[in-house]
């Protein structure tokens, strides 16, 4: 991926060619999305900050060949209260499947790019970025389905120079239809991600005292004295999910997920792993247990309801929960002593308990032309409970929409 | 733990090379009969109940007519070559062959675990908030 900007309109010239030429040969499909969301609490942390923003979709597909898709679509987020966060983007996509339905083998290809441009007051983070991925599924049995796969991603930052984001995901899952009206579907696997981060062992180069061990500088001269190191940060996640059907009009799911870091255990973020449009923000090890209900109880009508829990544990940062709980004065000013582990234990990482509830409801129409139009309207509730008061918050939001396609 | 994923890697790659070759063979009759029930999204409902308007309900539930008791899905399968001439006849055109193959593999295309799948919960209508929503997206995160 580059660090440049994609030349957008040279992109777009050869993309509406390439449109150009294949619509005699395949079939263009049109799909569109509009959506309004108003939220108590846009930044996800504790000043509360009140937005209504929306958020527009427009999208192009055609089939050249009946195992190809060429995707095309722009996409535009307009905030009305944190205005610098609107943003447009543009994404091409292309999916393969060479397998035909039925076949015992199937194989999924799939990459993409895009671009995505925010308002001046937020344009470091300028994006390209790029995907590609590759799953095999194989019917073992008629009653189980495995797969295998792997995704890579990249971003570069535009307006940054050096700074870009790898991460990749490998993965593997089993389907079983179990007796009744049920499934378990097992996925695990592992994740990747380059990080930069402060070692918290002390070079020569800086004081010791009393032989210490390691050794966490809480004055940010001292942090800037610490050299970086660059690694891949690995998880491994485990993900069993049971569904099942209640009845004719309504079905279910409880999922578990557990997410354990393999090779983290004493380096802290340069930089804040949390804050809004942070890279770090999902990089996490813990639990979630969720419950999801689908229903066609009210005719005409899906309703989708469900309620989750999480219990997050993040990587020590660099930012301000370190600096400003520790008060070591003295000889020792600027450091304290304490291991990743006892600092875990003593709270100088995040540590979240998430509780959150939705509610949906969508009423889909289909026409005998092809034309689909369906408007939906989701509530959803968060409860973030933290050990650092910066993010203890809630969170109602509503988002009303409609999708259409034709 | 490179060696693990280095070694997971090859095993990708080497499957992927077994399946593109054999998915390249024409002419090879698969019969695949599966059971009456199967949930690849996890929501609960028999994936293969019929939805002919696509329009995400059933057609069962749509026309009030009683639950299917057994549904049989037998498909003549392979890819490329002959079997797209196959498909030619079965679908009336290339949308509509993709959208079968697509379906076909739903539970490959959508995945619960990686850095990027976020945290798939929600009533998830489709509409993209890519700069906002939750999880991560091209490339930014909240």
């Amino acid at each position: 991926m580059s660090k440049y900007r994609l030349p957008y309109a040279l992109l777009l010239c050869l993309v509406l060619m390439i449109f150009g030429s294949l619509s005699q040969a395949g079939d263009i499909k049109v799909e569109f999305g509009s959506s309004t969301i108003s939220t108590q609490n846009v930044l996800n942390n504790s000043t509360d900050i009140y937005d209504a923003y929306s958020a527009t979709v427009i999208g192009l597909k055609t089939y050249p060949f009946h195992f190809l898709e060429i995707s095309l679509s722009g996409e535009q987020d307009v905030y009305r209260e944190v205005s610098g966060l609107s943003n447009s983007s543009g994404n091409l996509d292309i999916t393969l499947i060479p397998t035909a339905p039925g076949a015992r083998l199937s194989i999924l290809l799939s990459g993409g790019i895009s671009g995505r441009k925010y308002h001046e007051d937020f344009s470091s983070i300028d994006n390209n970025y790029g995907q590609v991925s590759a799953v095999l599924g194989y019917q073992v049995q008629p009653n189980l389905f495995a797969r295998l796969g792997g995704e890579f991603r990249s971003t570069a930052y535009i307006s940054t120079d050096n700074d870009y984001k790898r991460d990749i995901d490998l993965f593997a899952g089993l389907n079983l239809s179990l007796l009744g009206k049920g499934s378990l579907d097992i996925e695990a696997g592992f994740s990747g991600t380059n990080y930069s981060f402060k070692d918290a062992y002390l070079p020569d180069s800086i004081p010791h005292w009393d032989q210490p061990d390691r050794l966490i500088p809480t004055d940010r001269v001292q942090m800037f004295r610490i050299p970086e190191t660059k690694e891949n940060l690995w998880l491994f996640f485990f993900s069993p999910r049971i569904s099942r059907q209640i009845g004719s009009r309504t079905g279910a799911n409880i999922v578990y997920t557990k997410r354990i870091f393999q090779n983290y255990n004493n380096g802290f973020l340069w930089g804040e792993n949390t804050g809004y449009l942070s890279p770090w923000s999902t990089i996490w090890e813990g639990d979630n247990i969720s419950l999801n209900i689908k229903s066609f109880i009210l005719p005409k009508f899906i309703l989708k309801a469900g309620l989750g829990y999480w219990d997050k544990r993040y990587p020590v940062t660099s930012a301000s929960e370190v600096w400003s709980e520790t008060g070591i004065t003295g000889d020792n000013a600027g450091y304290v002593d304490l291991t990743y582990g006892e600092a875990k234990e003593t709270e100088f990482a995040r540590n979240d308990f998430v509780t959150k509830a939705y509610f949906g409801i969508q009423l889909p129409f289909a026409f005998h032309s092809g034309l689909f139009i369906e408007p939906s309207l989701n509530i959803e509730y968060t409860d973030n409970r933290s050990n650092k008061d910066s993010y203890n918050y809630d969170n109602f939001s509503i988002t009303t929409g409609i999708t259409m396609r034709f | 733990m490179y060696k693990i994923v280095i070694n997971f890697l090859f095993i990708l790659l080497f499957l992927l090379v077994i399946g593109i070759s054999s998915a390249l063979q024409a002419g090879t009759e698969i019969n695949v009969t599966r059971v009456n029930f199967v949930d690849y999204d996890g929501d609960g409902f028999d994936d293969l109940a019929a939805d002919n308007n696509e329009n995400g309900i059933p057609d069962y539930i749509e026309e009030k007519k009683s639950e299917p008791i057994v549904e049989v899905q037998s498909v003549l399968g392979d890819s490329f070559g002959d079997q797209a001439s196959q498909e030619g006849d079965i679908y009336l055109d290339n949308q509509e062959a993709f959208g079968a193959r697509d379906f076909a593999i739903r539970c490959m295309s959508s995945r619960r675990i990686g850095l990027n799948a976020g945290e798939e919960f929600g009533a998830g209508n489709g509409l993209g908030v890519g700069g906002s929503g939750g999880g991560c997206q091209g490339g930014v995160c909240r």
